[in-house]
């Protein structure tokens, strides 16, 4: 044994000294890379190093592995390096973990250095302080700015300068399972929060939970609903004073929710809130255009059919409009400063390549996701989505979510402090203190 | 006479029924997870989500076949195993030096550099992800399976040092003397003398390091961005994205991560075993 030890040892160091280690991985154009999602990896590395004076530019993506955007922008990219092929490369490194990736791309900034492409979420301000993001400003005024829906440039626009294209949109209506309602009495979702709590009783009456809540992980799910409460209770302007009284009026709600919800809410992660609703266990949810492929994959007993969505209800009294959507950038994509004109200008000409309303059509098409691109009038909108934008273009106001607008140590409050008010540990009012003081 | 027979073997039988109630429960325990985590790698992802205790209704074998071709997980389970190995007999070649010298020697700064060894233990890895980063990538070796190496052998080193020093440290002082008196030199006393008593502490450590690199997302993400250099943890997520997961196979590819691990074990139980238990007895 201590033998076939020894020469297996022997054996491996031999191959990893010699053959692989010093070398780099082999950086495969995404045109190698297959097309329909179920190509191996391991298939994917048999391909030339990028050539001579061509400008190869790196993109950290997200949208790869089983992402429902992967196979389309996968095919963008091909055709990018297909069409510059003799100026230009893409290259596509995949990142599957979004939290792994978020904090691979922190501490690429931090060490003074951003991807050649790269897409966030949030923390706009930090990115930019970095000093290492490609200014835009001079293309989008010779017309590229024209591709973008009215506004959207500002989100990525710091001292009327273009530094971040904001590119994915988050929209989060209610998604309710119409078979569930019939089941209960109801044809229609409740348009006051009067009218809600009537629907909740009916559901438990007929033995069905009615809401998909969670206080694990980010807490996504029950932050959602925390946004549509305090926006339906303060109206839009609400987040301009965070003593509010909508904030603690809003936590008492979710109190009340969570005497709705499942027996394992509290601690609960996006899997668990999400099964119950995919799983016909609940019967209201809330979650973003991205839900569709789960809901028309994993729902059961093809729920997918059932499902319809609504903005929240109207809450009486309230300062909220009928009709009112939370929404937010969900991704920007900006590139990163290494101040070589010639990499510069590769990024830009990616970049408008990726904005192009034909191409953000399809791939909007085929994900599922909306974007804050024009569409290019020949767009085949999924059914649910199509809702969502009916609602959007009807919306009186658009609003960011409780994230989106608060300091990174809330958000990683509100999951504790929301189990602690569920839980009877925390009053609404010691709720919101405790996520204030992390401001 | 007789009675008093009868119920010793009353209590007896009481008595070994209760021993196996309590070993049967502490094995179901143990293994529950993996059970768990096997017959979940066998379903649908609708299965999973509707009932995650049940019995699949048919046993889904493609999952590995997925876990395996989709994500190149075959691929990076070979480059787990030479970063493992490459970096745990970095690893334990440089610390089983270092915990020599400060074990075995009195010399200016013995005790700082014991705490410092002791204070890096305590490090968080997260908060060397910059320097780690500059460091690699001004080397020019990120995206490479060397540059992950280096790392791994680095963050092993204060809990390596740790572990194998206290191994050092209780060996009789009378057996290096003797072989100074033979005329052994530092280094033969090293190599002849202390190392092969070590053993079980170096392959306590080893097994320590191996299990750390085996398992180690953090810095695999962070250095490396090809197929041809990740390692198998990355592989096991690429099944998850932004707002969804496909459970079942990242199960299965997590199953399929598990083996090379039991197989270490196996190979490695009896030194792992004398070694997390001979502390016990040593004075």
């Amino acid at each position: 044994m201590k033998k076939f030890i020894g020469i297996f040892l022997t054996g491996v160091l031999s191959v990893s000294l010699l053959a692989g280690c010093g070398g780099k991985g082999a950086e495969k154009p995404s045109g190698e890379a297959g097309k329909d999602g179920d190509t191996p990896v391991a298939e994917q590395t048999d391909t030339e190093q990028p050539s001579g004076d061509k400008v190869t530019l790196k993109w950290p993506c997200i949208w790869s592995g089983t992402d429902s955007k992967a196979d389309v922008i996968r095919e963008i990219v091909d055709d990018f390096n297909e069409e510059y092929a003799d100026k230009y490369e893409v290259i596509i490194e995949e990142n599957t973990d979004y939290q792994a990736y978020r904090d691979g791309l922190r501490t690429s900034i931090s060490a003074g250095s951003a991807p050649d492409i790269f897409t966030f979420d949030d923390d706009f301000e930090l990115y930019l302080a970095s000093g290492r993001l490609v200014d835009l400003t001079e293309r989008m005024d010779a017309g590229w700015s024209d591709n973008f829906i009215e506004g959207a440039l500002e989100e990525g626009t710091f001292e009327d300068k273009v530094f971040a294209v904001p590119y994915e949109m988050g929209v989060t209506p209610i998604m309710y399972n119409k078979r569930l309602l019939a089941e209960a009495g109801w044809d229609s979702f409740p348009e006051t929060f009067d009218e809600l709590w009537e629907l909740a009783d009916d559901l438990v009456a007929a033995g069905i939970t009615p809401f998909s809540q969670m206080t694990g992980e980010n807490a996504w799910t029950s932050m959602l609903w925390y946004s549509q409460i305090v926006l339906a209770i303060g109206g839009p302007d609400v987040y301009d004073n965070p003593e509010d009284p909508a904030f603690v009026e809003a936590a008492e709600v979710m109190q009340k929710l969570f005497e709705y919800t499942t027996g394992d809410a509290v601690g609960a992660g996006a899997s668990v809130s999400g099964g119950h609703f995919l799983a016909e266990e609940t019967a209201i949810f809330i979650n973003g255009p991205w839900y569709i492929g789960r809901l028309q994959e994993d729902g059961q007993n093809d729920m997918y059919e059932q499902v319809e969505i609504s903005p929240v209800p109207l809450f009486e009294g309230g300062k909220g409009e009928k009709g009112g959507y939370v929404g937010f950038v969900q991704a920007y994509i900006a590139a990163g400063d290494t101040g070589d004109p010639a990499k510069t200008e590769a990024q830009i000409a990616f970049l408008e390549y990726l904005t192009e309303p034909a191409r953000v059509s399809k791939l909007s098409a085929h994900s599922g996701a909306l974007f804050y691109i024009q569409s290019d009038g020949e767009a085949d909108y999924e059914r649910l989505q199509g809702q969502m934008i009916e609602q959007i273009e009807a919306a009186p106001y658009i609003q960011k979510s409780f994230n989106v607008i608060s300091p990174a140590a809330v958000v990683n409050e509100f999951p504790q402090a929301l189990s602690s008010l569920v839980l009877g540990e925390f009053t609404p009012q010691e709720f919101v203190d405790s996520l204030n003081s992390k401001r | 006479m007789v009675k008093s027979s009868k119920n010793f073997r009353l209590i007896s039988v009481i008595g070994s029924i209760l021993k196996w109630f309590f070993l049967i429960f502490l094995f179901v325990y143990a293994l529950f997870p993996l059970i768990w985590l096997t017959i979940s790698s066998l379903k649908t992802n609708a299965e999973f989500m509707a009932s995650p205790f049940s019995l699949p209704e048919t046993w889904q074998w493609g999952n590995y076949v997925k876990a395996l071709t989709v994500s190149g997980i075959a691929r990076m389970m070979f480059n787990s195993v030479v970063i493992s190995v490459a970096a745990t007999l970095l690893n334990v070649l440089i610390t089983s030096m270092s915990a020599y010298a400060v074990s075995r020697f009195e010399f200016k700064g013995n005790n700082l550099l014991q705490m410092m060894f002791s204070a890096g233990v305590l490090v968080p890895l997260n908060a060397l992800m910059v320097p780690y980063f500059i460091l690699i990538t001004r080397l020019k070796l990120d995206n490479t399976m060397l540059g992950l190496i280096l790392v791994y052998t680095a963050i092993g080193i204060p809990i390596s040092t740790f572990i194998t020093t206290g191994f050092m440290r209780s060996i009789p002082r009378e057996l290096e003397e003797s072989a100074v008196i033979d005329g052994a030199n530092f280094y033969v006393r090293f190599k002849s003398v202390i190392l092969p008593l070590s053993r079980t502490g170096i392959v306590t450590a080893g097994t320590f390091q191996f299990l750390t690199c085996w398992n180690e997302f953090v810095y695999a993400n962070l250095l490396t961005s090809s197929p041809e250099v990740r390692t198998v943890q990355l592989g096991i997520r690429y099944f998850t994205n932004q707002f969804s997961t496909d459970y079942v196979s990242m199960y299965a590819a997590i199953v399929i991560s598990i083996v090379p691990s039991i197989i270490a074990y196996m190979l490695f139980q009896n030194q792992i075993i004398s070694g997390l238990t001979s502390g016990a007895v040593k004075g």
